[in-house]
């Protein structure tokens, strides 16, 4: 500290550096809200995760103890699993909702074979299809 | 009988304990998940640490504020980089709840790079362990937290002053990827760190155990980060190759490097591992391994200029380079640049390769690539600009 304090260069240097730092807490997304709840294990990450459908999913899987679901096609979106290879695809296939469902819900695994969907609300779906629940956002269906 | 240790020393005790905990993190974890064994590793490592802190002696007050400041900006930011979610963390998140360091090795999530090294997932973790839950804020600190050994080293190489122009630079280049759960910004600090460490032992024959034993250690972690990684231990094993071939001297210091070369055991035994469980890399197609693609690939000149364009467009990139050349305008330190630069040239050309053979689309790989791993060449150009000139005034 007083090596800093002594000397008229390195007090610059050392303003130089608090003003580096503060400028990556500028650019960042930094909320004191996030902070206060860094170590909370039951707090929603709502600045984290920026489509609410998300979010909600894992309130439908866990209320209903789902272990294993499946997405309907539009929530999976066009194109592979991977994404993507250009710029048109990630645009065209929006696999942000898909993706992120699945690691946010994990342990509870993505499953083509299971009965269990979820779908956007305004879906349409078969009649053959059994609803379990619904929320704001998405519909969870046994197909 | 700590006083009687020299401050140097102290330095590099304290950064060979928190590399080698790293390290055996990865190893118990590698052996079985026993939950009491990682969190003593994962407190020891938290305690060394609050030693650097508080302990006296070690007096770089500016580094230490700058840790813990930017330990509250990263408990303090979403994780909302594409890859912190849906690689990094999501592999941290499967190894803790399945309990097992090779729990990616499935089919599930292919999309997730499940053949990517999982060193710093494995701290995460640790570190998640230790809380006793899951949540998506904090195991990203365990990322910053492995920063920690090269910047505690950083004290031992420069005086105050330039310890401070080191972390204006460091944290001007580094900016987002030290908070933002990404692993470009240690892939990027332990590539300029095993380079100096290169240069210390090889060039400069600092004749020191511990600058040994921090070289392979963070060799080791280098190629644990990410695949980049072990393309920089290749880089730097063929410019210890060609240091030797250059002085005649094939032989010389082989014991030091043999002891380097395995380094590279436990990538190599994480590949071995991935093959078995048939687990491969997606952007490895096995089109370039046709000799046409490869040929029509490698020369098609509009992609070369697209990639440099990339390249020439990244200021920061562009500022390295005109400050390694002022520095050895300056100093006249033909070691240092001519190592410097011979590393950051061979790491450019591998880049300009990998980037000519991936299956994808150029403009849009660059776009999202480009400035995170051109950071690595910008951050170890500035490093051994900065050490030149330091070296110089020391004199």
């Amino acid at each position: 500290m007083k090596s800093i304090l002594k000397n008229k260069l390195n007090l610059f240097l050392f303003f130089l550096l608090t003003i580096n730092i503060l400028y990556i807490k500028n650019i960042s997304y930094f909320k004191l809200e996030i902070l206060k709840n860094s170590f909370n294990k039951d707090w929603i990450p709502v600045y984290s995760i920026y489509r609410h459908e998300v979010i909600e999913s894992k309130y439908l899987l866990d209320k209903n103890r789902i272990k294993k679901f499946n997405l309907s096609k539009k929530i999976i979106g066009p194109g592979s699993s991977y994404c993507c290879k250009s710029t048109e695809a990630v645009e065209e296939s929006d696999k942000y909702t898909f993706f992120r469902i699945i690691t946010y819900n994990y342990p509870s695994k993505f499953d083509l074979k299971s009965k269990y969907f979820l779908f956007y609300k305004n879906e349409e779906t078969s009649k053959e299809c059994e609803k379990i629940d619904e929320g704001k956002y998405l519909k969870l269906l046994k197909c | 009988m700590l006083n009687q240790i020299k401050k140097g020393s102290k330095i590099e005790i304290v950064v060979s304990i928190l590399s080698l905990l790293i390290l055996l993190n990865y190893f118990v974890m590698f052996i079985s998940y026993n939950s009491y064994i990682i969190k003593t590793i994962f407190s020891v490592y938290i305690l060394t640490i609050l030693f650097f802190l508080i302990y006296k002696p070690l007096n770089f007050f500016h580094l230490k504020i700058t840790l813990i400041a930017l330990m509250v900006i990263v408990l303090g930011n979403p994780t909302y980089a594409w890859d912190a979610w849906a690689i990094w963390l999501f592999h941290a998140k499967r190894i803790l709840l399945e309990q097992s360091i090779i729990a990616q090795l499935d089919e599930y999530a292919l999309w997730s790079h499940n053949d990517y090294p999982v060193i710093a997932p494995a701290f995460a973790t640790s570190f998640a362990t230790l809380i006793g839950g899951w949540n998506n804020i904090f195991p990203k600190f365990a990322f910053l937290l492995m920063f920690f050994p090269p910047l505690i080293l950083t004290i031992k190489i420069f005086n105050v002053r330039y310890n401070l122009l080191f972390l204006i630079f460091a944290l001007f280049i580094l900016n987002l990827q030290l908070v933002s759960g990404l692993v470009d910004g240690l892939v990027a600090i332990y590539f300029t760190f095993s380079s100096y460490l290169i240069y210390e032992i090889f060039i400069s024959k600092q004749n020191s155990f511990y600058n040994l034993f921090i070289a392979f250690c963070f060799f080791i972690i280098l190629s644990l980060l990410k695949n980049e990684g072990i393309v920089m231990i290749i880089i730097l094993f063929l410019i210890l190759g060609a240091i030797n071939i250059s002085k005649e001297k094939i032989l010389q210091n082989y014991k030091k490097i043999v002891f380097l070369l395995f380094s590279i055991v436990p990538i190599i035994t994480w590949k071995i591992i991935c093959i078995n469980y048939n687990v491969k890399n997606i952007i490895i197609n096995s089109s370039i391994f046709n000799f046409n693609f490869f040929i029509n690939n490698i020369v098609d000149y509009n992609s070369i200029g697209l990639i440099f364009k990339f390249f020439i467009l990244d200021t920061k990139f562009i500022l390295s380079i005109i400050f390694i050349l002022v520095a050895f305008k300056l100093t006249k330190n033909k070691n240092n640049f001519y190592f410097s630069l011979s590393i950051g040239i061979a790491y450019l050309f591998s880049l300009v390769i990998i980037f000519l053979i991936v299956p994808y689309d150029l403009a849009w790989t660059l776009e999202t690539t480009a400035s995170r791993v051109i950071m690595s060449i910008t951050l170890l150009f500035t490093f051994f600009g900065l050490l030149q000139i330091y070296k110089k005034k020391s004199l």
